[in-house]
């Protein structure tokens, strides 16, 4: 195993889940704005500023968050929070995730999010939605490329 | 043929007028000689009895008034003796003709070739009216009566024709006169082209011109020009010609590479109505028929989705991203420090990796 190989630590994931969860916000926020927009454009005489949401907000929140981290898991293996930290999530084998394992790893980790804490404890850096769906998250083995050099004059 | 028509000119030759002007000279000739010998005995009573007779009587008185008188008599007697003559030698020819053999008589007597030596034909023929004589000919039953066919199966054709200077004939023709009387369309009209272009071998012809010379020779330019495609476009069958067309045949050898990249892709998109095109399509349908999920499988399998993905983070790749990088794994590092101390485990039972930080 090479170092990039390595399972991803609990600081890492947890930067990356950061992010993560600061790209679902604006994502939801997209949601909401053009839904207000909506409403405006359909009735703007007797629009009113929805209040008292938060249950169908939070709604949306957890399916815009599912969907965000199930897409991104099954296609390239990384969320936006992934690849800026250099981490990508593979079945155990190294394998491509797939659609399922990924929805189901999406769902738990957006319903239990305090499970990503077990990285810590575990002695092979796995959470528990890591140990449900039997994925790994590993230090990305692609280096960060310098910055390009400016093209001569 | 008889020994006497062998010497006579055939029938239709150049002399056969020669010679009966010559015959009928030799019959008058012979008229003559006739009516000389039936007329001596009456001139020797004449000249010779009855002048001495009297010269006797009137002798004497010749010198007067009365000789005058008596030579005016004579005269008028010589005259009235002529004319009685005259009668006489008539009545005896038209007596003794009938009875006489003249062409005996004159093969016997005459010598033919002389006379005909001595004859003025040019003169003779000069005098003759030909366009009036040649009025009177019937023609048409002289012709009639001709064995053409015989008389053509005796000639020589090909000898006459290399005797023939036909590039001269030609030269002398004012061909453009004579094509300008012809009726091109009515005799066309009677040809029966069928018939020609069946006896025609096209096969043969075909192999012997050359074709390349000749379309090369061919402004094609002019002739498109000059072509009404409307009108011949308008008069074309295309359901008939496509259906008879092998397209498939045709497809399997065409070099469709070598058409394609003759084809100004850009101009011909150019020219495309695509909002019209896409009117036209019904794009529920085209979608309902399509295996959505399948391509989208195919197309990530086949792109490497990830390392695309992988790629474009590279534009995150800045100082300040690896930078997080590596510190957010050298805390990795030392959580899992922390906690491999506080639970007493090692860290790595299999063994350190490469690149994995040394145990303090």
């Amino acid at each position: 195993m090479t170092a990039a190989d390595r399972p991803a630590g609990i600081v890492t994931r947890v930067l990356a889940a950061l992010i993560d969860g600061v790209v679902v916000a604006a994502l939801t926020g997209a949601v909401f704005g053009a839904v207000v927009a909506g409403m405006f454009v359909v009735n703007p005489v007797s629009f009113r500023w929805p209040h008292g949401l938060l249950a169908e907000a939070s709604l949306v929140t957890v399916g815009v968050a599912v969907g965000y981290l199930t897409v991104g898991w099954a296609i390239a293996g990384r969320t936006v929070g992934g690849a800026v930290l250099g981490v990508r999530v593979v079945a155990n084998g190294g394998a491509r995730l797939g659609w399922t394992r990924s929805a189901c790893r999406a769902v738990l980790c957006v319903l239990v999010p305090l499970g990503l804490l077990w990285v810590a404890v575990s002695a092979r850096r796995r959470s528990v939605q890591d140990l449900v769906v039997r994925s790994t998250v590993l230090y990305d083995a692609r280096k960060v490329p310098a910055p390009r050099a400016p093209a001569a004059r | 043929m008889g020994a006497e028509d062998a010497g006579r000119p055939a029938p239709g030759d150049a002399g056969a007028g020669e010679a009966a002007v010559a015959v009928l000279l030799g019959a008058g000739a012979l008229a003559w000689r006739v009516a000389d010998r039936v007329t001596a005995p009456a001139r020797w009573l004449v000249g010779g009895i009855a002048r001495p007779i009297a010269g006797a009587l009137v002798g004497p008185v010749a010198a007067g008034p009365t000789a005058a008188q008596g030579r005016a008599l004579r005269a008028e007697w010589a005259v009235l003796l002529a004319r009685t003559a005259g009668h006489v030698a008539r009545e005896v020819v038209a007596v003794v003709l009938p009875a006489l053999d003249l062409t005996a008589l004159v093969l016997k007597h005459v010598d033919l070739d002389r006379i005909a030596a001595a004859l003025d034909l040019d003169a003779a023929v000069a005098r003759v009216d030909l366009d009036a004589a040649v009025a009177r000919v019937d023609l048409d039953a002289a012709v009639a009566r001709v064995d053409l066919d015989a008389a053509v199966a005796r000639v020589d054709i090909g000898a006459i024709v290399d005797s023939v200077d036909l590039d001269g004939i030609v030269a002398r023709i004012a061909l453009d006169a004579i094509v300008d009387r012809i009726d091109v369309d009515a005799i066309v009209a009677r040809v029966d082209l069928g018939a020609i272009v069946d006896r025609v071998d096209l096969d043969g012809i075909v192999a012997r011109v050359d074709l390349d010379a000749a379309v090369a020779r061919v402004d094609i330019g002019a002739i498109v020009d000059r072509i009404d495609l409307d009108a011949v476009a308008a008069r074309i069958d295309i359901e008939a010609i496509a259906a008879r067309l092998d397209l498939d045949r045709l497809a399997a050898g065409l070099d469709v590479t070598a058409v394609v990249d003759r084809v100004d892709l850009d101009a011909v998109a150019a020219r495309i109505d695509a909002d019209r095109v896409v009117a036209r399509v019904d794009l529920d349908a085209v979608v309902a028929r399509l295996d959505l999920v399948g391509i989208a499988q195919s197309v990530i399998d086949a792109i490497d989705l990830p390392e695309i993905v992988r790629e474009s983070t590279g534009a995150l790749s800045s100082d300040a991203v690896r930078a997080v990088r590596t510190e957010s794994r050298r805390a990795d590092d030392r959580v899992a420090g922390l906690f491999d101390r506080l639970l007493r485990r090692n860290p790595y039972p299999d063994g350190p990796p490469a690149g994995a930080p040394a145990l303090p």
